[in-house]
């Protein structure tokens, strides 16, 4: 077993890293918001694994005995990870999903202004 | 020149991030988590904590959350008002196997989504996730024939109504139990792990459930007819 | 009372059902919509109303659990305040945008709709997730409305915008996920509550990541790009919206936030980064000429300004209050001019010329709102700035004082350079209101209106009280300003009747005559002069119709100025003077550029002037009477700082450049006022202001260095320079122009003596100014009026066709040239014998010499104008109207009493510098002679002795001199030759062509080079800096990752 979660955390911040590199390098529009999706996953990983605690279980009570008293509760509570950033990490991902559809939504438009995916295109509002 | 300044800054963030690992690493539950854990279930009998967390104790957030959703379809369908400048494109008619195919999937892929919301408060999964499959079935028939009839006034009802069904769930809280979105005083708590317990939750799962099928099928069918002339209000 | 969660409650359920509702109709939509926001409306007013009368905040719990357990919200007067700001916006927002629609669709109903449940969101939770929940509602929200407007520019510029802020909500919910494994919690008081608490390596950096997002999602510099494109790219009634709602939400959510940064490293960086945004946004919009990109830098500044206090605020080294008044403006201000930019659609500025002809309201609302944009008094920003920096001179954080007024004085030239446009008369590409619908101008007559009216409230707080005079006649102004059916005469009526009135009642009031003390002194030299003024009005007409209402306005701010007993009284009259005198200036046929330019120096000096009032607000002094104990240092500075800020005002030699052609491009009846009396304004502001703080302790700091004998210098090489300059000038107005700031420098250089005697004398010449340079002034005014030129080339023998207007020069300039037996002389001897007991004979040679060159211009005016040969066109001229005569008449009075009888005038002087001093400069013997230590002269005796000298000589002309022959001008026979221009011709041409030629190298003026390269360097800077933004989308997301990094490399991560 691992001591920490090191592989989770590095994994989300080269995610967010490898997002990021699209949406400053890359030039197709598609490609930027794609990029934005993955540093987003990379954000979500990075929130649930903020949460994760060896050895323990979801944060779900199924079995009856664990309801039967407070004691029992709190042995309960020992035993599962943090529910808190699982309900985060579900709106977070949520909010993701509408930005990216707004995106789109805004690409589809550009491309259709614009005849091109290229970012730079889109830039003659300046100075 | 730029791409290079790009990733040397970014591998400068990284790197940044990167010192940040030892604030992650695990240490046990905080003290808000820690109430989560031992009152959650006595608290709202429901068996699924991060539901019990993502409907009741942070429901104020999740009411914001179905808000971010219906706000992006309705700002795609905004930014999608016009219509000018695409060519329409007409895909290849998919065969008459995979349509008859989706229309059979479709049901069990609603049926599912339902089982999915309904039973948030037992299980994993809860009013999103169910509304996702929900809205997978939709996005199904419409692959197999860009073309397929929606339902537009029902959904668009349904939208309307499971949102405002939330906001009045609150309300009803706010009314009986004290505090907007409370679980006390509407309906009774249950016994834990039992379909109908967990006082409101499931009903609200319900609410987005509905909601956030409505609106992602809604989506796909504005995102898909982005070229179309006809405008569909 | 409501329960606040329902103003979210409520317009959410709404904003879901709308697309059902708009099954009924789109009408039944919209007013639903309407009826939404307007609940919210009365709710958050109705709140704030209860909260002011000492109701108890609302503290709202969610799902049933307190805090940190549910999340919390909170509803204090704050939140009630910008709630109410919210939803107002909104709903006349809502009202515009119906009207601008050109895709009309539901969805932009409701998405107008959520984006207020998002700020209002924002603005009340307590919950650092939830928090990035409304973030991005607000945010989604925004990016939808950005597709509002003109296609192809609204989706470049709203792609960019979303694009940063996906950036900055990746930062926002790194930080707080961070932030809730560091604490364990996510309610905001309960984080900041442990957060100090955790002593771990890298919480800097998590605070870092949150803090930068939170700078994003507000368009620091340097990450304002997009938000500036918006502006340029979006519809201007969307970005109105955006102004009063999101805008508010996610700064009040920044100050929230920084309940989390303990610290002065945090708090320095903060207050840095909104300096910076604040300086280098006005820096780099003085060279836009696009009206709406313009107002998108000028946002980032504000929003720069405000980021600057957060701090100080928190710390409370600033009143929230402060705060307040400056958000409250911007937003009243940006979004007023944001919708008149959308209803009259000119790109660039040259597009505003004359703009809305056609409509009183708009064009008195947009210049309200320019003007408060600026933080001009009344408006509510300028007493939110004050208040700021009272807050900033009492601290250690003093210093901050220098860079905010640089970036106020680079936001006047912006501002101004796109007014002075708007001030151009109308023509033929002036675009007016049209037919434009009640809905559309509601919001921008209600904000301007709320600005107006808070600021008169306010003003009426510091001047006491809606009775005082000044505000009364500012108040009347404002009426004739706003009502188009008084027809002008009637202003000139009003104006005349209303000075007159004051002034009768003041000499009628008792307690002493209102000469005694120094306000008394001055408010008689305003009203005596506007009194004269309007008295010309009846008889002169004038080109604008709003003269009148500005002309009040502006004799009310001076009184203000004048009566008012604290700085800040003081200091809102003189802001008032200089915008109301501005706009008066513009108002000339030429007027805008010269305008331009006393705006630009006018603010220059406004500012000095309130630096040296901050250091004695810092050493804890409000009042002027107070300012005699300022000590030490504090004293000197403030002194510098105050004097140099008249001598701007008073066009000292260096910086007289904008004073020749504001006097002469002027309208012909408001040059003698600014003259006459604009000019004395900062003569006062010495006389009160400067002495009290010079008075005991400066020449024990300064030692050797005799700041006064520098000012006393300043005004003696302005006096000798601008005489010297007067005399090569063609033009009439300009002649006297140069003539009055040279004038001027001899009352300056009298008041700096600081001696019973130097006083009397420049008291003395001040009077004595206004009558004769006001007399001048109305004579030529008289002359222009019918001639329609300024230029002597184009007069000449006028003696004849306006004899009454050549008696008024000759008494005038024989007054101006100080020789007997004319008022002009009593003050020169004075002034002379006063600079002789100082000791400062150098002085007194420059000035006599000034003197005798002033002979020389004196003698153009009469010469030029009314003697020599009529040009035939003149032939049948009129003498001036009447009424002008009158004026000058009442002014010849004036100069004649003053000859005769000095003591009329030097009597109350005695005591009104024997109150100041102590002691009084000259004896007054019997009723006619007065004494010095000198000497002593009878005014009578001498009077007489001239007027037997000038019969006899008259005399002697008529009837022993040899007859003239009268020679007719066309009398001149070309040989063949082709005939010069017909001006060189002229026998005034060029008169002292000699003289300038002698002269050239003094006179090749260094002063307007040296600004024009100030100009065009700070142009320059603006040009040049404002490539950055290079409008390519990437490039401005990774300025938000280098900044990240630059922060952290300054130490702030770890």
């Amino acid at each position: 077993m691992m001591a920490g979660n090191e592989l989770y955390v590095g994994t989300a911040i080269g995610l967010i890293v490898i997002g990021f590199v699209a949406v400053l390098t890359r030039r197709n529009l598609l490609k930027i918001v794609l990029g934005f999706s993955i540093a987003d996953t990379g954000v979500n990983l990075l929130i649930v694994s903020l949460g994760w605690l060896p050895g323990r279980t979801a944060p779900i009570v199924d079995d009856p005995s664990m309801f039967s008293d407070r004691a029992a509760l709190a042995v309960n509570a020992a035993r599962v990870v943090d529910p808190v950033p699982q309900a985060l990490v579900l709106t977070a991902i949520v909010i993701g999903v509408g930005v990216t559809a707004l995106m789109l939504a805004y690409v589809i438009r550009l491309y259709a202004v614009g005849g091109t995916l290229d970012v730079r295109q889109f830039g003659r509002l300046k100075w | 020149m730029k791409q290079i300044v790009a990733v040397v800054a970014l591998a400068t963030l990284a790197i940044l991030l990167w010192q940040l690992a030892p604030i992650a690493m695990p240490s046990g539950l905080g003290v808000v988590a820690q109430h989560y854990a031992e009152h959650g279930v006595q608290d709202n009998r429901g068996a699924n904590l991060v539901t019990s967390v993502v409907v009741n104790y942070r429901g104020f957030d999740t009411l914001g959350e179905v808000t971010v959703l219906f706000l992006s379809v309705s700002g795609a369908a905004f930014v999608l008002r016009r219509r000018t400048g695409l060519e329409v494109h007409e895909p290849r008619r998919a065969s008459e196997i995979v349509r008859t195919g989706a229309r059979l999937l479709f049901a069990p892929i609603v049926l599912f989504g339902t089982y999915i919301f309904v039973h948030g408060h037992l299980t994993p999964g809860g009013g999103f996730q169910g509304g996702a499959v929900v809205a997978s079935g939709v996005l199904l028939l419409l692959l197999a024939n860009k073309d397929h009839p929606l339902p537009h006034g029902f959904l668009s009802w349904t939208e309307s109504l499971s949102g405002l069904g939330f906001v009045a769930a609150g309300l009803a809280g706010l009314w009986a139990g004290g505090s907007f979105l409370a679980n006390r005083g509407i309906l009774p708590l249950g016994t834990w792990n039992q379909l109908f317990s967990a006082g409101v939750i499931p009903v609200i799962y319900t609410f987005v459930g509905l909601k956030v099928g409505s609106e992602l099928a809604t989506l796909l069918d504005v995102m898909m007819h982005a070229a179309d002339e006809e405008v569909h209000q | 009372m409501v329960n606040p969660i329902l103003l979210i409650a409520v317009s959410l359920g709404v904003a879901f059902l709308l697309p059902v509702v708009d099954r009924l109709g789109r009408g039944v939509s919209r007013t639903v919509h309407l009826l939404t926001l307007a609940f919210g409306m009365l709710v958050s007013f109705r709140w704030l109303a209860a909260l002011a009368a000492g109701a108890q905040p609302a503290r709202i719990i969610t799902g049933g659990w307190p805090p940190p357990l549910g999340i919390n919200l909170f509803f204090g007067p704050l939140e009630a305040a910008l709630a109410a700001l919210a939803f107002t916006t909104a709903l006349v927002a809502a009202l515009y945008l119906a009207h601008h629609e050109q895709v009309p669709t539901v969805k932009s109903l409701v998405i107008q709709l959520v984006l207020v449940v998002g700020a209002v969101g924002l603005i009340m939770t307590r919950d650092l997730f939830n928090t990035f929940v409304f973030l991005e509602i607000t945010g989604i929200g925004t990016y939808a409305i950005l597709s509002f407007g003109r296609e192809r520019e609204s989706l470049e510029s709203g792609f960019k915008y979303m694009a940063l802020g996906s950036v900055a909500s990746i930062f926002i919910l790194l930080g707080v996920a961070f932030l809730y494994k560091l604490t364990g919690t996510l309610n905001l008081d309960d984080m900041a509550g442990r957060l100090p608490a955790v002593a771990v390596a890298g919480v800097g950096t998590v605070l870092l990541l949150l803090l930068v997002g939170l700078m994003a999602e507000l368009k620091l510099f340097p990450l304002n790009g997009p938000a500036i494109d918006i502006y340029d790219g979006g519809e201007p009634g969307v970005m109105a919206l955006l102004v009063g709602t999101t805008v508010n939400a996610v700064l009040f959510t920044f100050f929230k936030v920084l309940s989390l940064y303990r610290g002065d490293a945090w708090a320095l960086a903060v207050s840095t980064v909104g300096m910076v945004t604040f300086v280098v946004a006005n820096l780099l919009a003085i060279r836009q000429t696009r009206v709406r990109r313009m107002l998108g830098y000028s946002s980032s500044a504000q929003l720069g300004l405000l980021v600057f206090l957060l701090p100080f605020v928190r710390g409370e080294v600033v009143l929230m209050s402060a705060m307040a008044l400056l958000l409250l403006n911007h937003t009243l201000a940006k979004a007023g001019l944001l919708w008149l930019a959308g209803l009259h659609g000119g790109e660039r500025l040259e597009d505003w010329r004359g703009a809305f002809p056609d409509s009183v309201a708009l064009r008195v609302s947009l210049g309200a709102l320019i003007l408060a944009m600026v933080g001009m008094p009344p408006f509510p920003g300028f007493w939110g700035k004050w208040q700021a920096l009272v807050g900033l001179a009492r601290s250690d954080a003093w210093p901050w004082i220098v860079p905010l007024l640089v970036g106020s004085l680079l936001e006047l030239v912006y501002y101004f350079g796109w007014y002075r446009h708007i001030l151009e008369p109308a023509g033929e590409g002036s675009r007016g209101a049209g037919r434009a619908a009640f809905a559309e101008v509601a919001g921008i007559l209600l904000f301007a209106g709320t600005a107006l009216a808070l600021g008169v409230r306010m003003t009426a707080g510091i001047w006491g009280g809606p009775a005082s005079p000044a505000l009364l006649l500012g108040l009347v102004g404002l009426v004739l300003l706003l009502v188009r059916a008084i027809p002008v005469k009637a202003g000139a009526a009003v104006s005349l009747a209303a000075t007159a009135w004051i002034l009768v009642r003041m000499f009628l009031s008792g307690g002493g005559c209102p000469l005694w003390n120094v306000q008394g002194f001055f408010v008689v030299v305003t009203l005596g002069g506007a009194l004269v003024i309007s008295l010309a009005g009846l008889g002169l007409p004038v080109e604008r119709r709003s003269f009148w209402g500005l002309f009040l306005i502006l004799v009310g701010s001076i009184l203000g100025l004048i009566t008012s007993p604290s700085l800040l009284g003081f200091f809102v009259g003189w802001e008032l003077m200089t915008w109301s005198s501005y706009l008066l200036v513009s108002q000339g046929r030429k007027g805008t550029r010269p305008g331009f330019l006393y705006m630009l120096f006018s603010g220059a000096a406004g500012f000095l002037i309130l630096g040296g009032l901050m250091v004695a607000e810092g050493a804890g002094v409000d009042a002027i009477g107070g300012l005699v104990q300022l000590g030490g240092g504090a004293a000197l500075a403030a002194w510098t700082l105050v004097a140099a800020g008249f001598a701007v005002k008073v066009a000292s030699l260096g910086v007289h450049i904008w004073a020749p052609d504001a006097y002469a491009e002027s309208p012909d009846l408001f040059t003698p006022f600014l003259s006459g009396v604009i000019s004395k304004i900062p003569i006062f502001g010495l006389a009160v202001v400067a002495a009290r703080i010079a008075a005991p302790s400066l020449h024990t700091v300064a030692g050797a260095l005799e700041p006064v004998h520098v000012l006393a210098w300043v005004g003696g090489l302005t006096a000798f320079g601008m005489t010297l300059l007067a005399v090569f000038q063609e033009d009439a107005k300009r002649l006297l122009a140069y003539s009055s700031v040279g004038q001027v420098g001899y009352i300056v250089a009298a008041l700096a003596i600081m001696s019973p005697l130097g006083w009397t004398a420049g008291l003395w010449h001040v009077v004595n100014h206004l009558l004769f340079k006001g007399l001048l002034f109305l004579a030529v005014a008289g002359v222009v009026y019918r001639t329609g030129t300024r230029r002597f080339a184009d007069m000449g023998g006028l003696i004849t066709r306006m004899p009454v207007s050549f008696v008024s020069v000759l008494i005038g300039i024989i007054a101006l040239s100080g020789v007997p037996p004319l008022s002009g002389f009593a003050g020169k001897w004075l002034l002379y014998e006063a600079l002789m007991e100082r000791g400062w004979l150098l002085l007194t040679a420059a000035l006599m010499f000034a003197s005798v060159i002033a002979f020389l211009y004196c003698f153009r005016l009469i010469h030029s104008i009314f003697l020599g040969q009529l040009k035939p066109e003149h032939r049948e001229l009129r003498e001036a109207p009447p009424a002008l005569l009158a004026a000058q008449v009442l002014l010849m009075a004036g100069i004649m009493v003053l000859s005769v009888w000095p003591q009329a005038l030097l009597d109350p002087l005695q005591r009104l510098v024997g109150a100041t001093f102590g002691a009084a400069g000259l004896e007054l013997e019997g009723a006619l002679t007065l004494t010095t230590s000198f000497g002593y002269f009878n005014a009578v005796a001498i009077m007489t002795l001239v007027a037997v000298l000038f019969v006899v000589l008259l005399a002697f002309l008529l009837f022993a001199g040899p007859r003239s022959k009268k020679i007719r001008q066309l009398d001149i026979v070309y040989a063949a030759e082709v005939p010069p221009p017909p001006e060189e011709l002229h026998y005034a041409w060029a008169f002292f062509k000699p003289y300038e030629r002698a002269f050239a190298p003094i006179l090749r003026s260094a002063a307007t080079a040296f600004w024009k390269g100030v100009g065009e360097v700070t142009g320059a800077l603006g040009e040049a800096g404002r490539r950055i933004y290079t409008g390519d989308a990437q490039t401005y997301m990774l300025y938000a990752m280098l900044f990240i990094l630059v922060l952290a490399g300054l130490g702030l991560a770890g």
